[in-house]
């Protein structure tokens, strides 16, 4: 009887459920898979360089300090201060914000820019791959580009000097109509860079957390060796 | 109970348990002792100043705040560097290894503005004058709160309730600028 | 040294009982000898309450309660604070585990006739610490000031403003405001660290004390007083410490292993221990597309959602009918003992009737713990009726198939 019970249990907890705000990729039917990487320090690295060009533009990191970023990252101290804050004003333990002010942004764009700190872990890392490749033309936008996963975005393209651009088909696919300075490749690999070094800014113990939880999951792992055989030993007595 | 025990199996068993329960219970301290230590945030405020030494008149004292403490920024005029060597067997410590200035710098003197004494803010009697508490007053800072006196270089003088010299915090000169804290 | 300690002890043990309580509650206490994996949940409870109410104190220590500071605070906690994020990640998988432990607990209750005579009020106090807890959990939801938190938040105290003629003001004196905001904020900070914590506490000595009186209970619901040997000892039964204390010790390391792997590997729980919209700020104008309560809450809000019919007649509303039936179907708990009339404690000993009632019951628990998670189609609100329907059944007529199903004899040992 019990164990139909567990097995009720168990089947309930395997299988696949849909949790709160799962985010569905908007007119596309799924997203396209992704999981971020945060251990490859070098794809880190290239990921922050894709943000500093692309998207530090209009989007902060509000709640990133650049020392964090410069410790986690290994980047050297010259290296910050002359090619990533520039301006001698910002101390290294500010935090990473960026010119676009949000009503600056509401005047040109039509919406602010989202501040992008937290936002892998709100959408999700397949969301957030996902939706950076899938801009397209599109006459009717103001900015004359549009995305799949976010309909009617108010983010212009910026990527499609890189990517090339897209068009969407007759059949809802999206068709590559010019060549970016990257190979389809290369892009992949840029925005996969992307999304691990927005999953790490989303929350930089991560790496810390899965370096070092197998540790103190083995200590407990001990620890329950140890007292079972203690309490084997004092059960013998009740036997 | 019939069994036999074996007692020395208990005693292992026992030794073994009591040191993995130990190393369970500081395992647990440590994260927790840790989070009182400053915060970055902390740090972050907690960082280094830095001063421009160019505006700072001959004889001015400049007040600057560095860890929610502040820090007094002194000019010194030549005829303060000729004094403070006099009233080396007036103070309690001369501090004569630290420099006349007791700074890194010849001209300027950075210290903490709290009395040794009870935390009050000192204040800064540059003129050289007869003052109330003190008729041979050669310049320096005096401590309204209890009466502690200390000459230009922050040294305190002997007779007075507090103990020790005017602290020095760490600092560094680069170029016309100061930095008050740990050089980053 | 020997005597002096003694000599000692006499002194405190005359002015303050220690020796006497130890005894009583911890070393000579007898507890059966035999009972299997279930009984291990109580001693979970405990460590897992002591897990959050002292990551619980370091939060609040970092934790900033008003409506502008609280959502950065939390991000503050998770990034500046040393090893902030282990004690965030800790209490956020320790809420969920609590619930976890809490549910088998009374389960185990419930197959095992946990809350017969005389152990009624162990029952009793064990459903208030059941209540508090969910409201602890829903205060502590609130306070990280995501997009979740607030608007569960906001259809939990809406709920208040379906009882009639009272309601609207109610919910408005609740929140403090004309809408749920910083105001409501401070207040249920105040409550989940101090009221209901302290609450619970009481409730948990309570709860402790009344079953060191009427004694543990065991799978088989042998009376283990029954047959003692010479020095009062139940001969079923064997002394709290070393034997009890020493077999949870086990089961508490495999707890940390299957805790700490969540909260090093998967702290979001995949969404279901902190939800995905609560990485963003509380915006009053922007509802979640989704909002679905924490895995623990669902069977309930699932109650909740299944009314989807008033009676008109009396001039009840389907929200507050769903509102009195999903308060119900936490109040049943509490006259359980006395639904039951059976002659037998445990599952094992009773009828087919009462196996089939635990069955229905369990199923329907999950089934509405899992479409509480979903979105509402009418298929899934017409299971989460029937299901609903089976969770009340089985208690309900309790009193009928207990009473006349044919149940097996007990033996007088374990």
């Amino acid at each position: 009887m019990i164990r139909g019970l567990i097995f009720l249990l168990l089947t309930f907890f395997s299988g696949k459920l849909l949790p709160a705000g799962e985010s569905e990729c908007g007119s596309l039917e799924s997203c396209l898979e992704y999981k971020a990487d945060v251990h490859d320090l070098y794809s880190l690295q290239r990921g922050l360089g894709v943000y500093m060009n692309y998207c530090s533009s209009c989007h902060s990191l509000q709640y990133l300090r650049w020392n964090r970023l410069q410790r986690d990252l290994d980047i050297p101290e010259t290296i910050l201060q002359d090619d990533l804050i520039l301006n001698p004003e910002i101390k290294s333990s500010d935090y990473m914000i960026f010119g676009l002010n949000e009503g600056d942004s509401t005047a040109w764009l039509g919406a602010s820019a989202p501040d992008l700190t937290l936002r892998t872990r709100v959408r999700g890392e397949s969301w957030v791959y996902t939706y950076l490749k899938s801009f397209y033309e599109d006459a009717s936008r103001p900015l004359g580009s549009n995305n799949l996963v976010l309909q009617g975005s108010s983010m212009p393209n910026v990527l499609a000097s890189i990517q090339g651009n897209q068009q969407l088909s007759d059949k809802g696919f999206l068709v590559k109509v010019s060549e970016g300075s990257l190979t389809d490749e290369q892009f992949d690999n840029s925005m996969k860079d992307l999304v691990n070094f927005l999953a790490y800014a989303a929350e930089p113990i991560r790496r810390d957390r899965e370096k070092n939880g197998i540790f103190v999951i083995l200590f407990f792992v001990i620890f329950t060796a140890v007292m079972w055989l203690l309490n084997r030993e004092y059960s013998k007595d009740i036997k | 109970m019939s069994k036999k025990v074996d007692q020395n199996r208990r005693k292992a068993l026992h030794i073994t348990s009591g040191i993995v329960g130990a190393v369970t219970v500081a395992g647990f301290a440590v994260p927790f002792l840790s989070a009182w230590n400053p915060s970055e945030k902390a740090k972050a405020l907690g960082a280094s100043v830095e001063f421009d030494l160019s505006k700072l008149e001959v004889g001015a004292m400049a007040v600057l705040e560095w860890r929610r403490t502040p820090i007094f920024v002194v000019h010194q005029t030549s005829k303060a560097l000729e004094n403070l060597p006099k009233l080396d067997s007036k103070v309690t410590n001369p501090a004569i290894e630290e420099g006349i200035t007791r700074s890194e710098n010849s001209k300027y003197t950075v210290l903490k503005g709290v009395c040794t004494h009870l935390s009050c803010a000192p204040k800064y009697y540059p003129e050289i004058e007869p003052k109330a508490w003190d008729q041979e007053w050669l310049g320096g800072f005096f401590c309204p709160c209890h009466g502690s006196k200390f000459d230009l270089a922050g040294r305190v003088y002997k007779g007075v309730p507090a103990p020790t010299n005017l602290e020095v915090p760490p600092h560094s000169f680069d170029g016309d600028v100061l930095i008050v804290g740990d050089s980053a | 040294m020997g005597e002096q300690n003694k000599s000692f002890m006499n002194w405190i043990d005359k002015r303050f009982p220690v020796t006497e309580n130890l005894e009583r509650h911890l070393t000579k206490h007898p507890v059966p000898k035999k009972v299997n994996f279930f009984y291990i949940f109580g001693a979970l409870l405990m460590v897992i309450f002591m897990v959050q109410v002292i990551t619980g104190i370091w939060l609040m220590m970092f934790y900033t309660n008003t409506e502008e500071g609280a959502f950065a605070s939390v991000e503050y906690i998770m990034r500046d604070v040393e090893y902030g994020w282990l004690m965030r990640y800790m209490h956020s998988t320790g809420a969920s585990a609590f619930f976890f432990l809490m549910y088998f607990h009374m389960f185990r209750g419930l197959l095992y006739g946990s809350y017969q005579k005389p152990k009624e009020l162990v029952w009793l106090f064990g459903c208030f610490l059941l209540f508090l807890l969910m409201a602890e959990g829903f205060l502590g939801y609130v306070l990280p000031w995501g997009q979740m938190s607030y608007w569960a938040a906001n259809v939990i105290l809406s709920l208040f403003g379906a009882i009639p003629v009272i309601g609207p003001d109610l919910q408005v004196w609740i929140q403090g405001d004309y809408v749920l905001s910083g105001a409501t904020l401070s207040r249920f900070f105040a409550l989940h660290v101090v009221v209901v914590p302290l609450l619970m506490i009481a409730l948990v000595v309570f709860h402790i004390f009344a079953l060191h009186e009427v004694g543990a209970g065991n799978p088989e619901g042998v009376d283990i007083e029954k047959h003692r040997d010479e020095n009062g000892m139940p001969l079923d039964g064997a002394p709290f410490h070393p034997y009890k204390t020493f077999s949870a010790l086990p089961a508490i390391g495999i707890f940390f292993v299957i805790f700490f792997a969540i909260v090093f590997f998967a702290p979001e729980g995949g969404g279901y221990f902190l939800e995905k919209p609560n990485f963003e700020e509380a915006d009053f104008l922007k509802t979640p597309e989704h909002i679905a309560p924490v895995w623990y809450y669902a069977p309930f809000y699932s109650i909740l959602r299944a009314i989807t019919f008033g009676i008109p007649f009396l001039g009840i509303t389907s929200k507050f009918l769903g509102f009195i039936i999903f308060a119900a179907s936490i109040a049943i708990l509490f006259v359980v003992p006395w639904l039951d009339r059976s002659k037998v404690q445990s599952i094992r000993y009773k009828g087919i009737y009462s196996k089939i009632g635990m069955i229905l019951f369990a199923a329907s628990f999950i089934t509405l713990g899992y479409l509480g998670t979903k979105p509402v189609n009418e298929l899934r609100t017409l299971i989460a009726q029937i299901s609903t329907l089976f969770y009340f059944l089985p208690l309900l007529l309790m009193p009928i198939y207990t009473k006349y199903e044919k149940t097996l004899e007990v033996p007088d040992r374990l």
